[in-house]
């Protein structure tokens, strides 16, 4: 298995209160983990300590057997994409065309390359018809789905959502998340996404799950095995998804982790 | 202490050729020592709707009757103070609000404004601050110094410290994680026990049973229905098409298990009422 | 919600929407350096449908140029006044102390209120149909000549784009933290100089905060997409000088010859 990213004894101290005290954490590529914590747990602070957006005290960061330095961090940057939690303050150009075109100008794509590679950009977000548009008339899904695009045009390997849904509402919540089942049927394992979040309905759709708190790995696997931990998610702050809270309060339960569409299809069959 | 909508329209820019309306016929009572939410899909003109509540923006035709003030579109800005300190509003995101050095120095503004001495403001934003669970440890800290889900509170406090008998929520859940929620909807239920009005704007069909007692639907600027969540939630699928608008996620969980052939009694709202229901029928095999 | 207009692009397929930014851009300076030479009614009248015939080529309707002069209004109406009120000369229609109404007064009032107006138009419809961004560029490719003396022209460029596209958010984020303070009882209109300029902390601190927060995300979302210098970048938008911005000249040489020969031959 290859390694997308590899952080060896991170230590990270932020107002001289130690956040990360030697935290490991490996991510195969291809994977979809989903990084959940409560707010302040330190899961966006990794996000930005992997981008080199900060700097740890200690410990090493590789990726894609590129060690983090800071003669190494734009070729590791140009790695991975980001999207960030305010769709408002990460939209730079002034139209969604523009945006996309932002990060293609910086890698010093050819001019004649970018209308092609826009286009194909927002096509994967199904976003090509507002390609004229100005960010105050999208909403913020349609601005979180932009910022994917731009993202995307510049094909990394590994796309970090750092809590991308949280200042939606529900309509523009699921068309990213459906965006992104998408992105990761198309990509396959050539995509490592690694979604941050506190929703854990969103935490269900990651082939992994890593539960932090105070700078510490909590719980970490498949959600078979993290959402088996009703216990341990609530001392830390979290819940269970809807089908396996529901799951655990029936008398008659599954007998093996189920996520929502196989808990329908238990119950139905169950008795008509 | 109601508050009853009579008739109104709402136009931005109205009078001028580029008069966009945005509430058309207004005529609802929101009653009182209740949770009233209002829910409808973003730009249904729900936030429009609640600024009306303090006057920020006054009808372009109709009145609301807030307790004995009427608010029609002659009212002066100066007679809307009174209004104002009665009525407290807590907007989206409210930590964006916050200014002043101290996290009690911010909480006193508002009594501060409503002619409250220095004395009166710092008794009234101690209580607030305890009524949101601010740890006193707090106080004389800068507010910008607090993690996200303190500040949501501080400001809360500071909108709370002049002891609004009307208390206005736009989305405070937003952006918080699930315990930060959970202590929300405790804030919410603890004012209703007060007996304060609480007005409720949400997305979270899940918080708005959690703790609403009245419900009423926006769509294009209308109202598109009123009534209790266990009404409105009991309507017909295609309805909640129509408006746009989401089933309690027990709701929806209970109405795709019935697609697939389970038959259920009727629709749930809670999970532990699902669960109950799922658990009842086994025991009648 | 807000009805700014001033700097706003509006998308479009005009023959103006696509002539090169600089052509727009010099077009504009050399539009406004000639009308103000305007001083009779003919000169002013010509100069006021050259601009109308502007505005028709764009294809946008007259409502978004009018929304355009309304923020503006009473810095016209200010000036006007200081024109009606002090311009000296006979004969004098009204007099009180020392201000005095007269007829030159009023004529001069007029012209500059004309004058006025047609800077602003002449300029939204560079705005209006000039993306943010090819502003910025035509901007930094006309400066050109100011980096042999070390001015940082790219940056600049770059900071104005990225300027303008924060202004409609700003705007709204100042009517938000506004309506909450107003809510927390904040009051503009009560109270003497030192108390009215007091008010306005509560709105200029968030305010502030909230900037800086949107400056600091931007520059980490600026990072993580490959930014690092602003001088080592290809362009999106390329400018290219055509056919269609020599005519644009064109138009414009001929509609000055004809402004010169209005001026010196027509006396109204």
């Amino acid at each position: 298995m290859v390694k997308a990213i590899e952080i060896n004894n991170l230590k990270y101290s932020y107002d001289e209160q130690p956040l990360f005290n030697d935290f490991n954490l490996n991510i195969e590529a291809g994977q979809w983990v989903a990084l959940v914590g409560h707010n302040g747990s330190g899961k966006s602070t990794l996000a930005k300590l992997i981008l080199g957006l900060l700097v740890a005290d200690e410990g090493q960061i590789i990726v894609f057997d590129e060690q983090l330095s800071i003669e190494s961090v734009h070729r590791v940057r140009a790695k991975i994409g980001m999207v960030f939690q305010n769709p408002d303050n990460q939209f730079v150009g002034a139209t969604v065309a523009d945006d996309v075109a932002f990060g293609l100008e910086n890698t010093k794509v050819d001019s004649s390359d970018m209308p092609q590679k826009i286009d194909a950009a927002l096509t994967v977000v199904g976003m090509q018809d507002f390609k004229d548009r100005e960010p105050h008339t999208l909403s913020g899904g349609q601005k979180q789905r932009v910022a994917l695009a731009s993202v995307l045009a510049l094909q990394p390997k590994i796309i970090i959502l750092d809590e991308a849904t949280a200042m939606l509402d529900p309509d523009g919540r699921m068309t990213v998340m459906e965006t992104l089942q998408q992105l990761k049927q198309q990509f396959g394992q050539n995509l490592t996404l690694i979604t941050i979040t506190h929703d854990m309905d969103e935490a269900t759709l990651a082939d992994r799950v890593v539960v932090i708190n105070d700078g510490r790995k909590i719980l970490d696997g498949t959600p078979a095995k993290v959402f088996s931990q009703r216990r341990v998610l609530h001392d830390n702050g979290l819940e269970l998804p809807f089908a396996n809270e529901l799951a655990y309060q029936l008398d008659k339960k599954p007998e093996d982790y189920m996520d929502e569409r196989e808990l329908i299809q238990w119950l139905s069959t169950l008795n008509k | 202490m109601a508050i009853n909508f009579e008739q109104v329209n709402f136009s931005y820019g109205a009078g001028t050729t580029l008069a966009q309306p945005i509430l058309h016929d207004i005529n609802v009572t929101i009653p009182d020592g209740q949770v009233t939410a209002i829910v409808g899909q973003t730009g249904s003109g729900k936030s429009t709707l609640i600024q009306h509540l303090n006057g920020l923006l006054k009808p372009t035709s109709g009145r609301i009757i807030i307790d004995d003030f009427i608010l029609t579109n002659g009212i002066k800005e100066k007679q809307l103070t009174g209004l104002r300190a009665r009525v407290g509003m807590v907007f989206q995101f409210p930590e964006n609000q916050l200014f002043a050095n101290t996290v009690l120095d911010d909480v006193m503004y508002a009594p501060i404004n409503f002619g409250y001495s220095k004395r009166e403001a710092q008794i009234a934003a101690k209580e607030a601050l305890k009524r949101v669970h601010v740890s006193e440890k707090l106080w004389h800290k800068s507010p910008f110094e607090l993690s996200g889900g303190q500040m949501r509170r501080v400001a809360m406090a500071g909108t709370l410290a002049s002891n609004p008998d009307i208390v206005v929520l736009d989305e405070p859940a937003a952006g918080l994680d699930p315990k930060g929620q959970n202590e929300l909807l405790n804030i919410v239920r603890d004012l209703k026990s007060a007996g304060k009005l609480v007005v409720l704007i949400s997305h979270q069909m899940d918080h708005v049973i959690a703790v609403a007692d009245h419900m009423i639907v926006m769509n294009n600027g209308r109202v598109a229905a009123e009534g209790t969540p266990t009404e409105i939630f009991n309507r017909d699928l295609s309805w909640f098409k129509e408006v746009a608008l989401d089933l309690p996620k027990a709701g929806q969980f209970a109405e795709k298990l019935r697609q697939k052939g389970r038959s259920l009694s009727r629709r749930p709202l809670l999970l532990t009422e699902l669960a109950k229901m799922l658990n009842g029928d086994d025991q009648h095999e | 919600m807000n009805n700014i207009m001033i700097g706003r692009f509006v998308p479009g397929d005009s023959w103006i929407h696509r002539l090169d930014p600089r052509t727009k851009m010099i077009g504009t300076f050399i539009f406004i350096f000639v009308m103000l030479w305007a001083n009779s009614w003919a000169t002013y009248a010509w100069s006021a449908a050259f601009v109308f015939a502007m505005i028709r080529l764009t294809k946008q309707p007259f409502k978004l140029y009018w929304d355009g002069l309304k923020p503006i209004f009473w810095l016209i109406l200010f000036t006007i006044i200081l024109q009606l009120f002090f311009t000296p000369g006979e004969p004098v229609l009204f007099q009180a102390g020392p201000l005095k109404i007269t007829v030159p007064g009023i004529i001069n009032a007029i012209y500059v209120m004309i004058r006025f107006v047609l800077i602003i138009l002449m300029s939204t419809i560079l705005t209006l149909t000039t993306a943010p961004t090819s502003i910025a560029n035509a901007l930094e490719s006309l400066l050109k000549p100011l980096k042999k003396l070390h001015v940082p022209v790219a940056e600049l460029a770059l900071m104005l784009s990225i300027a303008l596209r924060f202004v409609p958010l700003l705007m709204d984020e100042t009517q938000k933290i506004m309506n909450a303070q107003k809510s927390r009882g904040m009051s503009f209109s009560t109270g003497g100089p030192i108390k009215r300029a007091r008010a306005i902390v509560p709105l200029l601190i968030p305010l502030f905060v909230g900037a800086l927060q949107r400056a600091l995300d931007l520059a980490n979302a600026m990072e993580v997409r490959g930014f690092q210098d602003a001088t080592q970048r290809t362009k999106y938008r390329i400018l290219s000088y055509g056919s269609e911005d020599s005519k644009a000249f064109a138009g414009l040489f001929i509609f000055s010859v004809l402004f010169i020969a209005i001026k010196f031959f027509i006396k109204y």
